[in-house]
């Protein structure tokens, strides 16, 4: 079966940012996911069960923050890897990151090539 | 007829002087700070319009008595000094009752003989100039963040779509030579987007440093540094913009330099910025970094423009042969958004705060930061951090909680606020003196239960920092407290680091706590419609919380014992003393993430 990222930010050109930038896995059979809010995020972690989760923390009613929690409490989800895209590298949001049992987190504004590598570790495929 | 024209020129005289009086009362009248002048005895002699304002009392009942000291309190000794000090202006600030704060300038006036006649002073109400930086400050930070997604947008596709011309449009384009043109130029106009959006981000990204540093928000990673490892970080990171403008970059480093206590990424970073700037304003010659040790003894007064008490110190020094600064400028370099121009034709470059942030930290180590420099030959930047710091590192937790709360809880400046430590701990009150002195902040201390009644008898300060464990507590049951306390026991770790226990209680403004009686003070603060009275006690194990839990059942509180912070999300937690030594600054963001209700307060319970 082949692999998905979702992907989620609520700003739509961060949104267009990450899908192009991660574009290049689609010719791995990589299917991409993308979510502009907590809910539609949480939804298809659980209907689509991605592999990899690129999460921006500052979105209005459900954060970042909660939907990795929420994702990390569910046995069923917690294998899915989550990068939570921090606003900046600020020691709160670091510590937070951790406490909802974020697997990595990456500060925003992001160089496109950190992203790509990332995903490359995760899914194992080389580009 | 020339009695008729001497009377004629006496008129004349007569009606300037009268002229001139008129005139200079109309200017009293309308003139917008307060005046007033003293003879040299201190009493009052005239008091213009502005002033009556000011002080809510008419000039008729002020005027040839001393002015009464409560009115204005703090007048008195910069008019004294203007007067011991005739040759120069006495400045000073005072604060009213009302709490505004008013700056006062003295002058003493001399008769032409050369006796002193009394002493003009000008009152000037700057509360509000106060009020309106504090809101340039928060206007500014959330400008700041605001800015950041937009940035990130512009720097990612410029990345991006440099990547796509280079990878899929370059290698299938045809080889006519005006094709190619057109991808170089685009090439470089993608470059200097993605330059000039990495700028704006560099900008912002000081901007919110400085922001978080002067709100005592930033933690700092304080451990051993060998500067040398910072100079090559800070070297390598400047690298290729000395090499982009053709300059060396020089380094002297004896052997064997000490190790300093600090953080090391943020003294990087201020090594970063002296570099930079030095490379920035220098446009031949060479750009040279140094390290030493420099020691002042005893009754030494130190070739440098700064105070630096004797001691030990670590020297850093970034030498350029640039432009130079102009010495009236010398002075401002550090402060916020100052922007030094040798000639007409220099445009300011960045943001003007890489100085600020690094006095910031620099001025965290407990060191000092200055410049010297010569116009056309060269300046030099220099930072020295003390070696002989104190075993014992500032603890940044109750330091930063501190900071915060004064920012927040008060209008006023620090160094209108007092503090008022109670503790008998050397090392308590050792590591709030150091920490707090930088702050300007009038710190009383009291070693015992009595020594801090005495204090509160005569003192209102705008904070009290109570150990738990002060002897003779019970010195204060039925004192009314100041508006606001902060219950801070520190215990030593097993690393010797001291941790704070306490939190701010902002609930308290105006509420009077009798310590023992923990139930009834809940409930003042408490008084809220809204809250559904949960409370998360953590360890109910030991005796006083069991005892506690049945009183506050009986007062209509819905207690939630528990041995994790995460099992509701309360009101308020209270926690056994013992078990806050684990992570209390944890426990706390956990239960204030849980509810977001940002009043949320911890009460730490210490048996006693």
């Amino acid at each position: 079966m082949g692999k998905k990222i979702l992907i989620v930010d609520d700003e739509p050109f961060i949104l267009t940012l990450l899908v192009q930038t991660l574009e290049a896995f689609e010719e791995e059979g990589v299917i991409l996911l993308k979510a502009s809010n907590g809910e539609e995020a949480l939804r298809l972690a659980q209907t689509e069960r991605p592999d990899l989760v690129f999460l921006d923390v500052m979105m209005p009613r459900l954060s970042g923050y909660e939907v990795c929690q929420q994702i990390k409490e569910d046995a069923d989800l917690n294998s899915i890897t989550v990068i939570l895209l921090t606003a900046r590298g600020q020691e709160t949001d670091r510590e937070r990151a951790i406490d909802v049992g974020a697997d990595e987190y990456i500060t925003k504004p992001f160089d496109p090539d950190v992203i790509v590598q990332r995903a490359q570790k995760v899914l194992g495929i080389a580009l | 007829m020339s009695g008729v024209g001497q009377g004629g020129a006496t008129d004349e005289q007569r009606q300037q002087a009268a002229d001139s009086q008129q005139m200079l009362a109309a200017v009293l009248k309308h003139l917008s700070d307060g005046f007033l002048f003293t003879d040299p005895s201190g009493q009052v002699m005239l008091i213009n319009r502005a002033l009556e304002q000011m002080l809510g009392r008419p000039a008729a009942t002020l005027l040839g008595k001393p002015l009464p000291v409560d009115l204005a309190p703090g007048i008195g000794p910069i008019i004294g000094q203007a007067l011991e000090n005739a040759s120069e202006p006495t400045q000073g600030e005072i604060v009213l009752a009302d709490g505004r704060t008013i700056q006062a300038n003295a002058s003493a006036m001399e008769s032409e003989r050369g006796r002193i006649v009394g002493v003009m002073t000008t009152l000037r109400d700057v509360s509000r100039r106060w009020a309106a930086e504090r809101v340039k400050d928060a206007v500014l930070t959330a400008i700041s963040h605001e800015f950041r997604t937009p940035l990130a947008s512009i720097v990612g596709f410029a990345a991006l779509a440099e990547k796509t011309l280079d990878e899929r449009l370059v290698p299938h384009i045809s080889s006519e030579d005006r094709v190619h043109r057109a991808v170089d130029r685009l090439t470089d106009h993608l470059q200097r987007i993605d330059e000039s959006g990495r700028q704006l981000e560099q900008m912002v990204n000081d901007l919110l440093d400085l922001a978080d540093m002067e709100a005592g928000r930033l933690q700092w990673h304080m451990g051993d540094v060998n500067v040398v490892d910072a100079i090559h970080v800070a070297l390598s990171a400047i690298e290729s913009q000395a090499e982009e403008k053709g300059l060396p970059l020089c380094l002297s480093l004896p052997p064997d330099l000490p190790v300093v206590r600090g953080d090391r990424v943020r003294l990087a970073q201020a090594v970063i910025n002296l570099l930079s700037n030095a490379v920035k304003f220098t446009d031949q010659g060479e750009v040279c970094i140094s390290a030493g040790t420099l020691r002042i003894g005893e009754n030494e007064a130190p070739d440098v423009p700064v105070p630096l008490s004797p001691g030990d110190y670590l020297l850093v020094s970034v030498h350029d042969t640039g432009r130079g600064i102009p010495a009236e400028s010398l002075p401002h370099l550090f402060e916020k958004f100052f922007q030094s121009q040798t000639s007409l034709t220099d445009k300011p470059t960045g943001a003007g705060l890489g100085l600020a942030i690094c006095q910031e930290i620099v001025e965290h180590h407990g060191g000092q930061i200055w410049a010297k420099s010569e116009l056309q030959v060269g300046s030099t930047f220099s930072f020295a951090l003390p070696l002989d710091a104190p075993a014992r590192p500032a603890q940044p937790i109750l330091l930063r909680d501190l900071r915060r709360w004064l920012a927040t809880a008060s209008p006023e400046p620090p160094e209108r606020q007092a503090v008022l430590v109670a503790s008998a701990d050397a090392d308590l009150q050792r590591l709030l003196d150091k920490g707090l002195s930088s702050e300007d902040l009038i710190l009383h201390q009291a070693s015992g239960g009595e020594a801090c009644r005495r204090i509160l008898a005569s003192e209102t300060p705008s904070l009290l920092v109570l150990d738990l464990l002060l002897p003779g507590l019970d010195a204060l049951h039925g004192l009314s407290l100041p508006p606001a306390l902060l219950l801070a026991v520190v215990e030593a770790g097993d690393d010797g680091l001291r941790v704070a226990l306490g939190e701010a209680l902002p609930e308290l403004a105006g509420v009077s706590l009798a310590l023992r009686s923990l139930p009834s003070y809940l409930a003042a603060a408490w008084d809220d419609e809204e809250s559904d009275n949960r409370l998360l006690m953590l360890d109910a194990s030991a005796p006083s919380l069991g005892g506690i839990t049945e009183t506050l059942r009986a007062q209509d509180f819905e207690p939630v014992v528990s041995r994790h912070a995460d099992d509701s999300g309360p009101d308020q937690v209270i926690l056994q003393a013992a078990l806050t030594l684990l992570r209390p600054a944890r426990i706390q963001s956990t239960a204030r993430y849980r509810n977001p209700r940002r009043d949320l307060c911890t009460v730490v319970l210490v048996e006693f």
